[in-house]
């Protein structure tokens, strides 16, 4: 009669424990997915600044032509995948701040393209475009 | 005073040779994501790899045999397999790291996209294997190698306020990212204390013929050396701390880290910056193919050695010639190289034991080192930092990685 009781008392134990993690596991989901975005929204920041300092330093003559372009199209390639990791889904994409940096990493893709497009366009030899190109990144040092 | 020019020149030398893909990735990712606060851990594993380098070139002085030969003879060939096997691995993700970060610096010199530089690269690397004796190898490379003496002067250009700097030498707990600061301090561990650089160094104090009476030498070269090498890896993170962090800009990719050389270096930047990683990743993924030969020939009993002729050390000669082929391969896949190095010096770490352990028995064997065995207290540093290294390994990799 003793066993019986012990063992019905151990199995409410571990149906406790079971439903305690079965409500714990959508907080650690959630606590994991708000990590996995701040962790992307650093990515774009990093980014960000990346196309900011490679733009600075082209108008100022301290880089060349070639390596101000293929740093804004690798930064263009990293924005893309970061954009394609944030929201893979619809159902992520629903989500408020998911679809928040979405957005943002869409600017940011727009922007340094047209960053890449300025660098091409311009006549590096006499750099008589490069304050032009300050305007352009001006707009992505706006962003937070 | 041939001993003093070979202090010099070794010195020297290791100065010239120390920084390479994974120390300038790690630093630069450090000092860009939690400024100086990981600077105790470069000076860490820069005092540990100075230690055991000193003791891998005083066991080959005294015995005459290179650490692979001592540990095959010592534990036979059963015991060895794990570890060997363990490194030869390493080695060749390693060297595929190397080969893909000599073909970026050429990429930022010339703007054509890196994996186009792959094949000619490890061509090259096999012409200086196949045709230059271990002096030209060891000391052409070492003095070209000082160009990576520009990160010394960028940071000391930038002014570092002693005040901010000099706790970062002390190590602290970050006020973020955990796992990402110990992955880091980790990663620092594995690319300063590459396992390759004993077996290349003990192999080396052999080629060169050093005798006991130049211990001194050895000694003063491995601690003076790897010291002042260290700084250069302290000059990358702190350049990088003062220039990409308060940008909020992470070394993320080799284009990312050559910004921290603006600054100071303004139109010589992007330059200077490629042909010290261009040179810093040649030479090491040279040492890393002839290393390979080395342990073969050692492990396997066949004539070795890069002042030979090739003809009279054909196995030597074919052992890196394949592993610089497989590595070139790697490379071939397309791997980001900086993702391959940031993995293959955190793995590293992770197989430190197998490596260390057994050798630090070697230096503790009188039929091996004679009278000059090594002290109780840096036995036991040695064996409790690899110790603590590889289990922190095992639990930050899973979760760096989980991490993204």
């Amino acid at each position: 009669m003793l066993a019986v009781t012990s063992m019905a008392q151990r199995l409410k134990h571990a149906a406790a424990l079971i439903g305690v993690t079965v409500m714990l596991l959508p907080l650690v989901g959630c606590a994991s997915e708000s990590a996995t975005l701040k962790e992307h929204a650093q990515k774009l920041r990093s980014l960000r600044a990346t196309a900011v300092s490679v733009s600075e330093a082209w108008s100022a003559g301290d880089v060349s032509e070639t390596f101000a372009r293929l740093t804004l199209e690798q930064a263009f390639e990293l924005v893309q995948k970061e954009r394609a990791a944030i929201a893979p889904t619809a159902q992520d994409l629903a989500n408020p701040p998911a679809a928040a940096l979405a957005r943002d990493s869409d600017d940011l893709e727009r922007q340094i393209a047209a960053l890449v497009r300025r660098i091409e366009t311009t006549n590096a030899g006499t750099g008589s475009n490069r304050p032009r190109l300050t305007d352009a990144h001006a707009s992505i040092q706006e962003r937070p | 005073m041939s001993a003093i020019v070979d202090l010099v020149l070794g010195v020297v030398t290791s100065i010239g040779g120390f920084v390479e893909a994974g120390s300038i990735s790690t630093a630069a990712q450090a000092g860009s994501e939690f400024s100086y606060q990981l600077l105790w851990a470069i000076a860490a594993a820069t005092v540990m790899l100075a230690m055991l380098i000193e003791m891998s070139g005083r066991l080959s002085v005294v015995s005459r045999r290179s650490i692979a030969a001592a540990v095959r003879e010592r534990f036979g060939i059963r015991f060895q397999i794990v570890p060997l096997s363990a490194e030869l691995v390493i080695d060749l993700l390693l060297l595929a790291a190397e080969i893909g970060g000599a073909a970026i610096a050429v990429k930022l010199l010339t703007g054509i996209h890196w994996p186009w530089w792959i094949v000619p690269i490890g061509f090259m690397i096999w012409l200086v294997l196949w045709y230059c004796g271990f002096g030209v190898i060891e000391y052409g490379i070492g003095l070209l190698g000082l160009i990576t003496l520009s990160f010394v002067v960028s940071a000391y250009a930038l002014h570092p306020e002693p005040s901010t700097l000099l706790p970062g030498f002390v190590p602290s707990m970050p006020e973020h990212d955990s796992v990402r600061y110990a992955f880091l301090a980790v990663s620092i561990l594995g690319a300063t204390v590459s396992p390759y650089l004993l077996n290349f160094y003990s192999s080396g104090t052999i080629e060169e013929q050093m005798r006991e009476p130049e211990l001194w030498v050895n000694r003063t070269t491995a601690y003076l050396g790897m010291c002042f090498g260290g700084v250069v890896s302290m000059g990358v993170l702190v350049t990088s701390a003062i220039v990409l962090a308060p940008q909020h800009i992470l070394a993320d990719s080799y284009e990312q880290a050559a910004l921290m050389f603006v600054p100071v270096f303004h139109q010589w930047s992007v330059a200077l910056f490629a042909t010290a990683l261009g040179i810093g990743c040649f030479g090491a993924a040279v040492e890393l193919s002839l290393n390979a030969g080395y342990v073969g020939a050692q492990v396997f009993g066949w004539s070795w050695g890069a002042n030979r002729p090739r003809r009279d050390a054909a196995r030597f000669s074919a052992a890196f010639t394949l592993v610089l082929v497989a590595a070139t391969c790697i490379a071939l896949i397309g791997f980001d190289p900086l993702r391959l190095t940031l993995i293959s010096v955190a793995l590293t770490v992770v197989i430190m034991p197998l490596i260390v352990l057994p050798f630090l028995v070697l230096m503790n064997d009188p039929k091996y080192v004679a009278q000059h065995r090594s002290g109780a207290i840096g036995n036991t540093v040695l064996a409790l930092l690899t110790v603590l290294g590889c289990v922190l390994a095992v639990i930050v990799i899973p979760l760096e990685i989980l991490g993204g």
